[in-house]
């Protein structure tokens, strides 16, 4: 039972989390990140299991590939960001977290850029001169 | 009427692919980014469809940023060509090993004093034979005779089936070098039951 791994894992690194934060809190960002890290790993072959049939489906919907690996790419980065942000604020860095955040925002936008202007540009076409 | 159950059908599948997609989504700040682009995702893959089907052979445009997945797209069909390529030349090499091997059998199977050969050749990743291993068994009418003879000739009949052996060894390597330009050192010939 992969679950049970995950959560036994999770309550001990709480658990020593607890303990750190008093004593020594730069021990405490150090492993939660390197939690983070195992939770990533462990999850990443999964990952790649669910990407491969969202790609199958896409294949068989005849959706351009370019769209769904640009969605991929923009959960990828959210995600991401989204973990760093939230690593940042349990280490009390607010600042860092929000610019973490922004940085994943433009980030996202500029990955979704492509596909605005696809829809655009077909629209425009769309409309007669 | 099928165009039309086609588009149908993507599109059924395309919103059980986004709705997929909603459940993978990060929670916190950037959920709503992400649902944007998810929004844009499925905007595209429901007008694609209708595109090419009012206005021919016309689908949404992805500008420059398309030749990506051209890219990605050729090093896939590359990848694939040399996966097959080296599945045909493992499949060839395989082949011409067990023609190699028969021949080589059959060659030395014609000595009069061989009674049966087994052969395995080595065949390079290039296709070339490399090395040969040959197992020979000596015909049994001489062993027994030798047998019958007894025990003082024992010594002699020794060195005669030493001889033999070398004779044997000799012609079979020859006829190799002959067929295969393969050298001496590469050619590995073992008698059953004797040196």
């Amino acid at each position: 039972m992969e679950i049970a791994r995950i959560v036994g894992l999770a309550l001990i690194t709480t658990l020593f989390l607890l303990i750190l934060r008093q004593e020594k809190p730069v021990m405490a960002v150090v492993l939660s990140i390197v939690f983070s890290v195992v939770i990533f790993t462990l999850m990443m072959e999964k990952m790649s299991a669910i990407i491969d049939v969202m790609q199958e489906i896409s294949r068989k919907a005849e959706i351009n590939n370019f769209f769904l690996g640009t969605i991929l790419k923009i959960l990828g980065v959210a995600y991401l960001g989204e973990f760093a942000a939230a690593i940042c604020q349990d280490a009390g860095e607010q600042a860092v977290a929000k610019k973490v955040e922004f940085a994943s925002k433009i980030i996202i936008a500029v990955l979704a850029l492509p596909i605005m202007i696809a829809i655009l540009e077909s629209l425009m076409e769309l409309i007669p001169k | 009427m099928s165009v039309l159950a086609g588009i149908v059908k993507n599109i059924l599948v395309i919103i059980i692919l986004t709705s997929f997609l909603e459940i993978l989504l990060p929670e916190g700040r950037l959920k709503p980014f992400v649902r944007f682009t998810v929004g844009l995702f499925i905007l595209i893959s429901v007008l694609n469809p209708a595109l090419t089907f009012i206005f021919k052979n016309q689908e949404v445009k992805v500008s420059m940023w398309d030749y990506t997945e051209k890219y990605i797209d050729n090093r896939e069909i590359l990848a694939k060509g040399n996966n097959l390529n080296e599945e045909i030349r493992k499949q060839s090499s395989t082949v011409v090993g067990e023609k190699i091997q028969g021949q080589i059998s059959a060659v030395a199977l014609m000595l009069p004093e061989v009674e049966d050969v087994t052969t395995r050749a080595y065949i390079s990743d290039e296709g070339r034979l490399e090395k040969v291993h040959i197992i020979v068994r000596s015909r049994k009418g001489e062993a027994e005779e030798k047998a019958r003879a007894g025990v003082f000739a024992g010594q002699h009949n020794g060195r005669k089936d030493k001889a033999d052996e070398e004779v044997v060894k000799k012609k079979i390597t020859s006829i190799i070098q002959n067929l295969y330009g393969l050298a001496e050192d590469y050619i590995q010939i073992e008698f059953e039951g004797g040196s």
